[in-house]
């Protein structure tokens, strides 16, 4: 069987065949040959090469949270990794910033509003979560083109809470 | 002795003190918010009651409601635990209107150490040394600018009902004031209901070392010992050890025995902490009085063998304190790691979700006080604390070593923790050296990231996440491509029972 595994941004290909209890992996450089035991739901002991791992494996919607020697690692079905579309360094795509919340949140105070001018490193919003407040700041001199959110309103990380555009 | 108490808390300190109370054969009464129905202290207590939905003022922070659970509880005791209402005056003041026991200091002495200005002008009268600032809570921005000029920057703000590092920032100049005051009258109005602030210097690279006191109802106090706590980021302790690699045993017996006197000029009983601020000359500065069990109590209960939060339900039931100074000492070397739902790469922002797994660390010396269960939902209500992981040793380097181990089989998945974080901070030679003051976090760990080099690990995942994929498709009964040896198609015609 092959499988595509998306794992800290990165593409592995891997392929497995099974023989009685033996699996043969093809990571690409080399065959291994494993032994794996599930020992509980989420609890499986490999022997690799002869050496022996613990790995504990848990799983969310398209994703796979894979805990080794005291390291995490997250990995994903090539189909199923989303693609945002890629800001540059300064945080913008197409000289617009959509402003976004670090966490989810309660959005406390909302310091511009539509059409207003704003200074690189200004602060435009404050969300706060956990007793912790967290200020916003503009990445860029430009204009408030939209206010998506009221103060006191819920948001999450993927909704902008503010657009800007760059002043040209 | 009490037959059953009401814990106002949540998280690992509520299951912490339903433990104590269980071991001593008293029934508990657990309160909770809609978001916490499934909380492991709810599954824990003898009794559950909601009290609100999930915001603190409403629930944990909801006095009425609390005394009204108390009674329909019939519970004759209330322990606050951290945090939330532990160092709330009224809410003491009415526990005792009410006639219910209040586990924690009487109402006077709490409001006096808990208005840390107040507090500041008492000691200062009993001789006490304080850091210099504002005698008196801050009133317009004019006010606090004069205040700042005079006391000289960098000066640190703080709320004046503070504790726990919320509402307090440093302010290094005139510019920063403004917003640094609004945002932190704003934290503490939501984290203690009071949003008054005020100045002191900023004492620069100090180490952060505070003493846990006993006092009982008749004027017995003893202290068992510092716990160093240098280690904080925003201004929270994230790692606390005993004893402190800085205090000689002169300094230790002098700063223990200013300590009990702090205690003794509050008439203050039951479990209180010290705080004092130690410079790089060796001078000690009195901060305050925290008037709770303290998140990092459990170092204290490893070195000494005392165990804190029954002493506070013995004491809250008048019980006289069973030991004399000089019968204390410290045993060993007990260090704490507390572990957040947090990102350390992404300057400690608090990640939430259900966390999928968990598998706590176990062994000789390791002690996991925790809230954690697999499947537990993390909110964004509440203080990010999940656990805190207590490591004893026969020394410092035993301890340490202990710690990074137990850190290395903490395994929770599903949300980001700090737990390499704080391996690799155990691991730095400064941390060694003992050379821990509270600038720690930015001297050593500032742009901290994951390491890269863990290629055989990524590996092991890989090949574990494929073999369970293949495994679960022939499972649902998927055709496997047949790429090699298949015993069902080599066994040809077969019959059951033939």
């Amino acid at each position: 069987m092959e499988f595509e595994f998306n794992l800290e941004d990165k593409l592995y290909k891997i392929s497995i065949e099974k023989k009685g209890d033996t699996y043969f992996v093809d990571l690409g450089n080399s065959i291994r040959e494993v032994e794996f035991q599930n020992i509980s739901p989420n609890c499986f002991s490999l022997t690799i090469d002869g050496h022996n791992q613990t790995v504990y494996i848990a799983e969310a919607e398209n994703k796979r949270f894979i805990f080794v020697e005291g390291e995490q690692f997250v990995i994903q079905e090539k189909e199923t990794a989303k693609v945002r579309k890629k800001e540059d360094e300064a945080g913008l795509i197409d000289g617009k910033q959509l402003v976004r919340a670090p966490m989810p949140g309660r959005i406390l105070k909302i310091l511009v509003s539509e059409g207003e001018r704003v200074r690189k490193k200004q602060s435009l919003a404050i969300v706060e979560a956990m007793k912790m407040e967290h200020e916003i700041k503009s990445a860029l001199d430009g204009i408030v083109k939209k206010v998506n959110f009221k103060e006191n309103q819920m948001v999450d990380t993927e909704e902008p809470i503010i657009e800007l555009e760059e002043e040209k | 002795m009490f037959k059953k108490i009401l814990i106002a808390n949540r998280g690992e300190i509520a299951v912490r003190i339903i433990r104590a109370c269980k071991e001593m054969g008293i029934e508990t009464v657990a309160v909770y918010s809609d978001v916490d129905r499934k909380a492991l202290h709810v599954q824990l207590a003898d009794e559950a009651y909601l009290l609100g939905p999930a915001p603190p003022l409403e629930s944990y922070l909801n006095i009425d409601k609390i005394i009204e659970t108390t009674k329909k509880s019939k519970a004759e005791a209330v322990h606050p635990g951290y945090g939330f209402l532990a160092e709330n005056h009224l809410f003491s003041k009415r526990c005792e209107d009410e006639k219910i026991t209040f586990i924690g200091p009487n109402s006077k002495a709490l409001r006096l150490v808990g208005d840390k200005l107040e507090s500041r002008n008492t000691m200062t009268q009993a001789k006490i040394p304080i850091i210099p600032g504002m005698k008196m809570k801050g009133g317009s921005l004019k006010d606090f600018e004069e205040q700042a000029e005079k006391i000289g920057y960098p000066v640190m703000l703080k709320a004046s009902a503070g504790g726990g590092g919320k509402g307090m920032r440093i302010i290094r100049s005139k510019e920063d004031l403004k917003f640094s005051i609004e945002a932190g009258m704003r934290e503490a109005k939501s984290a203690f209901g009071d949003e008054s602030v005020y100045l002191e210097k900023c004492i620069e690279r100090p180490r952060h070392i505070e003493f846990q006191v006993l006092a009982d109802n008749y004027g017995n106090a003893a202290h068992l010992f510092e716990r160093e706590c240098s280690i904080q980021r925003r201004h929270q302790k994230i790692i606390e050890e005993t004893p402190s690699t800085a205090l000689t045993p002169e300094l230790r017996t002098e700063m223990g025995k200013t300590a009990v006197k702090v205690i003794q000029t509050a008439n203050y009983n039951n479990a209180g902490t010290v705080e004092f601020l130690l410079d790089e000359k060796g001078k000690y500065y009195f901060l305050e009085v925290n008037a709770r069990i303290q998140v990092e109590h459990p170092i204290t209960e490893m070195v000494t063998g005392v165990d804190l939060v029954k002493s506070q339900i013995k004491i809250a039931n008048c019980e006289k304190l069973p030991f004399k100074q000089e019968e204390l000492s410290q045993r060993g070397h007990a260090i704490e790691c507390r572990i957040y739902a947090e990102d350390p790469e992404n300057d400690f922002l608090p990640s939430f979700g259900k966390v999928l797994f968990v598998k706590e660390p176990s062994g000789p010396g390791i002690r996991n006080d925790s809230g954690l269960y697999s499947g537990i939902e993390v909110t964004m209500h509440y203080d990010p604390i999940l656990a805190k992981l207590i490591c004893w040793g026969e020394n410092r380097e035993s301890a340490r070593n202990r710690a990074i181990q137990a850190l290395s089989d903490y395994a929770i998945l599903g949300i980001k923790t700090q737990v390499n974080y704080l391996k690799d901070l155990l691991s730095l030679q400064e941390f060694v050296d003992g050379n821990t003051r509270t600038d720690f976090i930015p001297k050593n760990m500032a742009d901290w990231k994951e390491k890269n080099s863990r290629e055989k690990l990524k590996e092991i995942a890989l090949i574990a996440g494929a073999i369970q994929s293949m495994d679960k498709t022939s499972v649902k009964g998927k055709m496997v491509k047949a790429t090699g040896f298949d015993p069902w198609i080599s066994l040809g015609r077969w019959e059951i029972g033939a």
